[in-house]
Parts: structure tokens; sequence; C-alpha cells
């Protein structure tokens, strides 16, 4: 799976299969600062994403 | 579970696609309503940085039918400012609203970058813009920014630690009329940054993602962390603040008592403004 965290400008590829809530508390990315995009579509946190599955954590941190 | 409305897959706050962009525009609606924001026939000056909230801001105020202008403060900052200007002018110009844009530069003489710090770049900025969005939006019947419910959240805890109680005459969704001021209304008021991000994805406004570079230093990025941290432990901490403090607002009210800066005549707690005091400073 590959995920891109847009705060970081960076991309991460692991292995995994849960929510994307679990997702998030794996990377030690709070849900509250993330939009999670899967495939390019906006999902919610209790969303299931595995195997080739691309992730984007959209910052709803920006500005000043 | 699905949709509160139609049982769909929710994308977010309960919702499905459609019946998220549906509640979005409502809230927003009943914001303006509930406090009296903006009257039909009112000239908005709409202060907009390119960023999510502003984008939003102006794009539901000219759909909504009001008479909107668009007001950007380019404060100088190197690698910041001018991606999110760039995508302002294609914006403004694909729904035909007026873009103004002023800058640090040409105010004061000089950018951001190369103002002294005080120790925080943040105290400088803020002044600074705030005096520049007074400024230009004299003429108009209200200006609007788009504040939201995290950033306000932020604001009320910031300005209790700080114990500088008078600035909670900035926070609430709709200032006082004050002599000099044009009257600021917050229509995203009770929307969360999160479903802000989640409308512009969804209506596909390509808004870039930039972050000053100061913005990771200030002290509102500690508070911002420190609020979404509690609120992941208990739901309903942002709510929370905004509800208590406007209870608190609303029986505290006082009348706010400024006079007029001997420099640049504009509104004054003191004998000159805090931007003037600032300028002497350079």
């Amino acid at each position: 799976m590959k995920v891109f965290v847009e705060r970081d400008k960076s991309w991460k590829e692991l292995e995994f299969s849960g929510t994307c809530e679990s997702l998030l508390e794996l990377l030690g990315v709070n849900s509250e600062e993330v939009l999670v995009i899967k495939n390019n579509e906006l999902v919610s946190l209790d969303e299931v994403c595995e195997g080739d599955d691309e992730l984007k954590l959209l910052s709803v941190v920006s500005g000043g | 579970m699905g949709c509160s409305v139609c049982s769909d897959k929710v994308v977010m706050s309960g919702f499905c696609k459609v019946h998220f962009l549906d509640y979005f525009e409502k809230k927003v609606e009943d914001t303006i309503s509930r406090f009296g924001l903006l009257d039909k026939d009112d000239r908005v000056c709409v202060a907009v940085s390119g960023g999510k909230d502003s984008v939003v801001l102006l794009y539901l105020l000219n759909k909504f039918g009001y008479d909107v202008s668009a007001l950007a403060i380019d404060e100088g900052i190197e690698g910041y400012r001018s991606e999110t200007l760039d995508f302002l002018r294609v914006f403004c110009s694909s729904y035909g609203v007026p873009l103004v844009i002023k800058s640090f530069k040409d105010e004061t003489g000089r950018d951001l970058d190369d103002m002294p710090s005080h120790g925080s770049m943040c105290n400088a900025c803020g002044t600074f813009r705030r005096f520049m969005l007074n400024k230009y939006s004299q003429g108009f019947d209200k200006v609007a920014t788009g504040h939201n419910l995290d950033d306000e959240a932020q604001a009320v805890l910031m300005n209790l630690f700080k114990a500088q109680l008078d600035l909670f005459d900035r926070q609430g969704p709709i200032t006082r009329e004050s002599d000099g001021f044009t009257r600021k209304i917050k229509p995203l008021y009770y929307l969360r940054e999160k479903e802000i991000l989640a409308f512009a994805f969804l209506k596909g406004f390509d808004v870039p993602f930039v972050e000053c570079p100061f913005a990771r230093l200030s002290f509102r990025s500690k508070v911002r962390d420190f609020i979404n941290s509690a609120e992941v432990i208990n739901p309903g901490v942002k709510d929370n603040i905004i509800s208590t403090f406007l209870d608190l607002k609303i029986s505290n009210d006082s009348p706010v008592v400024t006079g007029t800066c001997e420099v640049c005549s504009f509104p004054s707690e003191g004998n000159i403004c805090r931007a003037c005091r600032l300028k002497e400073t350079f």
C-alpha cells in the first residue's frame, strides 16, 4: 500500500490491512489533522484500506 | 452506518458526498441568518489568502448572491504567498469576482521577511494584516474572513493562556459596530477545518497546500496540537470551547472604547495604534 503524507510531502510503502483510523494511529497522525483520500475518493475513518490501495493524507492544517 | 439522510456511504460528518455538501452550505446559511451576519444588499469584502477556508467562503458568498469583492494581503514571505496568489487570480477570474491585492511592502516599506521579529513574526504579521484588512475594506458594509471552529477554539484558549481577555472582542461570529472599523463576520464559524477541506476537495477546488514557514514555531500551533489531541480523546471539546465562550461573551459584553491614532488616524487603543508602533521599530 502506498501512502502520501501531504504535510511532509512524502510517500510511504507499507503492508497494512485495517481501518483508516488504525492506519493513522500506526503512522502517528492525528485524525483531526488529515482527510483520508483512498484511490482518489474521500473516505471516512472507518473505511477499510488494504492491498494495492493508494492513500493520500491531505493536511487540514495549512497556511499561517 | 450509512448517511443520516439516505444511507449511502458516509464520507464526512455522518453524511454521504451529496448530503454533506448540502449540510455544509445550509450550515453557513444558518450561521448567517442566526447571527444576522449579512443583509441581502450588503457589499462584502472577503478577506482571501488562497487557502481552503477563504476560497470556500468566497465561493459560497458569491453563490448565495451577495455582492462580493476579494481582498488579499501579500505579507512578503518568501516561498509562501506567491503560489496562493497565483491560484487566487485564476479562481476569482473564473467566478467573476474582483480581486485586490495589497502588500506589506507597499504599506510599510518592508516585506515580513525583513521586519524585526521581536520574538515572533506572527505578532507583526497579525498586526499589519488586521490593520490592512480594516483600511482596505473601508466603504464595504462587512469584511468576511474564513475563520472556522478550529481557529476560534484555538484563539479562545490562546487569549485565555496569555490573559489577554480584551482580545476576546475579536472572537465570535460578528464583531460589534465600532467607529473606524469595518464590521467583521465569520460565516464559517461553526464548521471544522476538516469539513472545510472536505468541501473544497469534493467541489474540485485544487487549493494549493502551502504552510507558512513561521507556522510550526508559533504558539498557535502548540495550542492547535493540544486541542486536536483533546478532541480525539474526548470528542466535542472544540464545540464545548466555542459554546462556553459565546455564553460568557454574551453575558459580559461591554462597549469597546477606542481613540484615534495620531499617526494614521485609524482606530487605536492608545495614542498610537499597534501598526504604527511596530513601524517605529523598523
